[in-house]
């Protein structure tokens, strides 16, 4: 299931309360029109997100109830006994629904069909009472049709974007066609130009649908097209031999478009000689379409697997992509071209199962936000609070196991952002603020860690507040002496809380011990930057030991380190000297002024630069730093080892990596760089 | 960047629009009704509006009116969101001065296609 299908469930079982309590409050008041009017909205708003979301029963099931609702809306149904039982029962049955296993369970099933007789019984009894005149025809089936369209695209139609092959698909979609496209007006090569669009189509449609369904797939390019829709026959004619021979023979024949009159002929000849089983074939096989197409939709899309296999087949990935690397190196080494060719496809198959696997247990963080925004929506009505959620790099993928720990912290932050950071209208209006505050949750990677950022405009912890309340309750003695990262960190601790007044909102001060205990389980730190008055910021900065990142190689000396290719802007080779005698670190490469850094003394490794240097520029958050290398060895995909206790400390290294020869290269965290270097 | 305005009272399809508008290098700014849509109106550069048919007070056809009639944003074009069903109310939204609609279900392609279409 899809994270807008999750979502869409929390929705509806919004929507199928609300209609609960409204179907409840008709009883008593089957005359209110709004309450009418809502039950109709909330049909049709099933309906719709049911179709758009793969919910089909669902959005079959309220299309007759919805319009059940709709006479009801228009005066031509009183609301009766019989119409409020069945839709009360609709709404248990919808319920079920929602669940993906117990609306396949036989008894949902039958309640499916017996309930949807009761519904459509209920809608029959409309039809035969109401004003026939009234009736629109919109369901009435109609038998099937042929038409005749001509598509010619402005030659000009790729320079806003539009792809006509995207609605001849869309024409195809509505039945059976035969689609000719006419490429005869495409020039020779010397004057051919590639940004106009040379071939317009021909289709026959075969349908049921009314010829404006056919209009309005062209609605938004009719003034740039030159588009005609005819209907040519009120029979199906596609599976007439004569005629489809005919038209066939005709667009091989003749590279213009077809004669209207001609085809309008033709049909009427195998109109005359078309029999009735000729039709009846032609609707039995339309039937068979449809249920096929529904019994591809309902076949199982997906299946369980156990997280332990999922880990022992990262793992062994893994390894491969090691044993893959080593094969790379030895094969270039023999210079043996089958074993290169060998070695070469080996490295492609092992890309992709590499992509595939880390795919599999990665998703986006984007499925944790959606429940995000609808709390911070909620509890900001519920504060009287204008708050808008705002979230960046949500396609950030992180591990499934970590998602579930991740929920319950990242909620108790955004509580506490909204109880206590974001002050009310009144508030914001006074500190000159705008009326609406704003929770940015952002998320990125960070050499082999993830980041994941809570900022808020609120009003900011007061550090000194922090520092005498932890005084009061003990946690520090009044003479230590704390920087303010220090201070906020307090707020971690056990049996912590600065909120003067206890709401139900953010908890009784048994929080944020919780979430850094949660975020320590995921192997993840937590930090705190607060101003007064500007607002907070939490980052929760959670590992992923074991991923695999594609990386550059390089060198200083014999040390080997592996630069992110993901960070890397761009690479120029330079003369050391222009470097060395570059005033303040600062290079000027194509009139653009660069800092950079010479990693072999930041690292301290013996020994000088070549004359010709790699100056990799990396970019971070619209900083970008040029870092100087001996030497590029070539693209490599990094398996990521964590380096240690040991070396907790160099937070400019991020991890290593083993080279296929076994050597060790260690992996570059290039953000942490370029933040250590502008805050010099 | 273009800014398109989307509207829509489910929180569902507003997500899904955000992301795929969002995927494809538009600013969206959502409401999730159409007071909440005209009220963000207000001076901003807008390109384009997506609004929901059915919606609250004022549904999309009312909306589209009074979008059009507003000196400052009648030239901005807006598609509306409908289900295959609401023919007549499509004629009424075409007449109200909408650009077109899109029928639900659509696949995120389709609506690109018209946005870009849309906005030449």
């Amino acid at each position: 299931m899809d994270q807008f299908q999750l979502k869409f469930i929390d929705e509806v079982t919004d929507l199928i309360n609300a209609l609960e309590s409204s179907v409840l409050a008709l009883e008593n008041r089957t005359e209110d029109q709004a309450l009418i009017n809502e039950i109709f909205r909330v049909m049709h708003s099933l309906k719709g997100g049911g179709a758009m979301f793969e919910f089909y029963q669902i959005s079959e099931f309220t299309h007759d109830l919805e319009n059940i609702y709709d006479k009801v809306r228009l005066g031509e149904k009183k609301v009766e006994r019989s119409l409020l039982d069945i839709t009360l029962d609709s709404v248990d049955h919808l319920r079920h629904l929602l669940d993906e296993e117990l609306a396949q369970s036989p008894d949902v099933l039958e309640t499916h069909k017996t309930l949807t007789k009761r519904v459509v019984a209920e809608l029959g009894e409309i039809q035969n009472t109401a004003n026939p005149s009234s009736q629109d025809n919109k369901e009435a089936p109609h038998g099937l049709k042929t038409y005749y369209l001509l598509f010619k695209p402005a030659k000009d139609i790729f320079d806003n974007g539009t792809n006509p092959l995207y609605l001849v698909d869309e024409v195809c979609e509505l039945g059976k066609t035969l689609t000719f496209a006419r490429t005869h007006d495409i020039p020779k090569l010397e004057t051919f130009n590639p940004l106009l669009c040379y071939t317009y189509w021909e289709i026959f449609i075969q349908t049921s649908l009314d010829q404006s369904e056919i209009d309005d797939i062209f609605m938004f390019v009719e003034d740039q097209c030159e588009i005609i829709n005819e209907e040519i026959a009120q029979l199906p004619l596609l599976l007439n031999e004569s005629f489809t021979n005919k038209v066939n023979k005709n667009a091989l024949e003749n590279s213009i478009q077809f004669n209207l009159e001609q085809l309008k002929k033709w049909a009427k000849e195998a109109e005359e000689n078309t029999s009735e089983t000729e039709i009846i074939a032609a609707e039995t096989t339309l039937v068979k379409e449809k249920i096929q197409k529904f019994t591809k939709e309902s076949k199982i899309a997906s299946i369980r697997v156990t997280a332990d296999k999922i880990d022992l087949y990262m793992n062994m990935v893994s390894e491969l992509v090691t044993a893959q690397a080593s094969l790379k190196l030895f094969s270039s080494k023999l210079k043996n071209t089958t074993l290169l060719e060998i070695a070469e496809n080996f490295e492609n198959i092992t890309t992709q199962m590499r992509d595939n696997a880390l795919g599999m247990s990665l998703i986006p963080i984007e499925n944790m936000t959606m429940r995000f925004r609808r709390l911070v929506r909620d509890l900001s009505q519920g504060l009287g609070k204008k708050i808008s959620f705002v979230t960046e790099g949500t396609d950030t993928e992180i591990d499934k196991t970590l998602v579930e720990g991740l929920t319950d912290p990242l909620m108790h932050i955004l509580r506490n952002s909204i109880d206590h950071g974001i002050e009310t209208v009144e508030e914001r209006k006074k500190a000159g603020k705008s009326e609406q505050g704003k929770i940015t949750l952002r998320a990125f990677y960070s050499g082999s860690n993830v980041h994941i950022e809570i900022e808020d405009d609120g009003k900011g912890i007061d550090a000194e507040k922090v520092r005498l309340k932890a005084i009061e309750k003990g946690l520090i003695s009044p003479d230590e002496k704390l920087t303010d990262k220090d201070i906020f960190a307090l707020i971690f601790r056990p049996g912590f809380s600065t909120a003067e007044k206890v709401t139900d909102v953010s908890g009784r001060g048994v929080g944020m011990d919780v979430v850094r205990r949660s975020i320590a389980d995921l192997r993840g730190e937590i930090e705190t930057e607060s101003k007064i008055n500007i607002g907070t910021k939490i980052t929760i900065k959670l590992p992923l030991t074991l991923s695999i990142i594609d990386g550059l190689l390089v060198r200083i000396s014999n040390t080997f380190y592996i630069v992110p290719l993901s960070s890397i802007a761009r690479i120029h080779e330079l003369k050391f000297s222009e470097l060395k005698t570059a005033y303040n670190n600062i290079a000027t490469i194509n009139d653009r002024q660069i800092p950079f850094y010479l990693l072999r003394e930041e690292l301290e490794i013996d020994g000088n630069y070549p004359e010709e240097v790699q100056f990799i520029l990396v970019k971070y958050r619209n900083k970008e730093i040029g870092l100087v290398f001996d030497i590029i060895e070539g693209e490599y995909q990094a398996v990521l080892k964590p380096l240690g206790k040991l070396y907790k400390d160099h937070d400019i290294i991020s991890g290593a990596s083993i080279l296929g020869d076994g050597t060790m290269a260690l992996v570059l965290d290039t953000n942490k760089i370029i933040d250590k270097f502008s805050a010099n | 960047m273009e800014t398109i305005l989307i509207v829509d009272d489910s929180i569902t399809i507003l997500d899904m629009l955000t992301l795929t508008l969002q995927k494809n290098n538009y600013r969206v700014i959502s409401a999730s009704g159409g007071q909440e849509g005209l009220k963000q109106l207000n001076g901003q550069k807008i390109d384009l509006i997506i609004a929901d048919l059915y919606m609250p007070e004022p549904n999309g056809i009312e909306f589209t009116k009074i979008i059009k009639s507003n000196p400052e944003y009648k030239t901005t074009p807006v598609i509306l969101l409908t289900t295959e069903s609401d023919r007549e109310y499509k004629m009424r939204a075409k007449a109200a001065g909408a650009a077109g609609w899109i029928t639900k279900p659509f696949l995120p392609e389709k609506l690109i296609n018209a946005v870009k279409t849309v906005l030449k």
